[in-house]
């Protein structure tokens, strides 16, 4: 991956999250390129896996992002990253983490975007308040 | 034997069953009985990884499940996985006889499908298998989660002959 070429991304989410998810980032954003999101809504998972693999050999995805690693999109991604080890597949994906990688998929390398995802999507993640005894 | 649940689901193990089904219910080990995944060692992975920490995937195949699943070495709750209505027939035909009865949890629309209900699509030789299971006094209910309404044996029975008709 030479630095400037911008890295390509699919969201396998249930129901309409990853369509949400893009919508908010893109009005966050502005209207984005090069990502494409696919539901697991209504579809076996023979369909569903169907349908990733014309993605993956339509737009030649780098990075598959699930909403929920033990889940039916987490499977059939699991599956095509194993066939695909240059895939990254990121779990748990969260409006941080997208951010995150169209922000800098453009920028950073492979390496370095991949711990950006992680720290940046676990880094939006916080509790505050309840201290101890508030709770009650 | 007894297990917490014996459920019919074309996606196996996933968020329905983890979540929704897990959480009540706290099994040790998901028991998947399929050919498929019992052929293919990547995909079991891909289902142990899925699976909360400490709870163990189990995969036979459809025939050694018949010969094992009443001796099956249960770790404090097991939930049995199968993933379609012509499976569970073959296993019933292999003298499957779990306590207690089957779920019919999930059957997304494969083509040439007809809606039985809004989670339960069947092809006609899925409609075929259910018929003579229900013939055969199986115990079935579809629920799709544990506090979604439950379609006993004699309402999927009508159905199924509206959708004859």
């Amino acid at each position: 991956m030479t630095p400037g070429a911008r890295i390509s991304g699919v969201l396998v989410t249930h129901g309409a999250l990853g369509a949400e998810l893009l919508k908010t980032a893109e009005s966050i954003l502005g209207p984005q390129d090069d990502i494409a999101v696919l539901s697991n809504a209504g579809k076996p998972l023979d369909l569903l896996q169907a349908e990733l693999e014309g993605l993956m050999q339509g737009m030649h995805p780098r990075v598959l992002f699930v909403d929920l690693l033990g889940g039916s999109c987490g499977h059939v991604c699991a599956l095509m990253q194993r066939r695909f080890p240059r895939l990254l597949l990121a779990t748990g994906v969260n409006l941080p983490m997208l951010l995150e990688f169209l922000h800098h998929r453009e920028r950073v390398p492979p390496a370095d975007l991949k711990q950006r995802l992680l720290e940046r999507g676990r880094d939006g993640i916080r509790c505050l308040g309840w201290e101890s005894g508030e709770e009650a | 034997m007894t297990f917490l649940l014996v459920r019919v689901d074309d996606r196996l193990l996933h968020g329905q069953v983890i979540f929704g089904w897990g959480e009540r219910l706290q099994p040790r080990c998901y028991l998947i009985a399929d050919d498929q995944v019992a052929s293919d060692v990547w995909e079991q992975d891909a289902y142990r990884a899925g699976a909360p920490p400490g709870v163990r995937v189990e995969v036979r195949d459809l025939q050694t499940f018949t010969q094992s699943w009443n001796s099956h070495e249960d770790p404090g709750g097991t939930v049995v996985l199968i993933r379609g209505l012509e499976d569970l027939a073959r296993l019933h035909q292999g003298g499957f006889r779990p306590e207690g009865g089957i779920n019919l949890g999930g059957r997304h629309a494969p083509a040439g499908s007809l809606e039985l209900l809004a989670f339960l699509h069947l092809t006609p030789p899925e409609a075929a298998a259910l018929r003579t299971l229900i013939a055969e006094g199986v115990s079935l209910y579809a629920q799709e989660l544990p506090g979604s309404p439950r379609y006993g044996s004699e309402i999927l029975q009508a159905r199924l002959t509206g959708l004859r008709e």
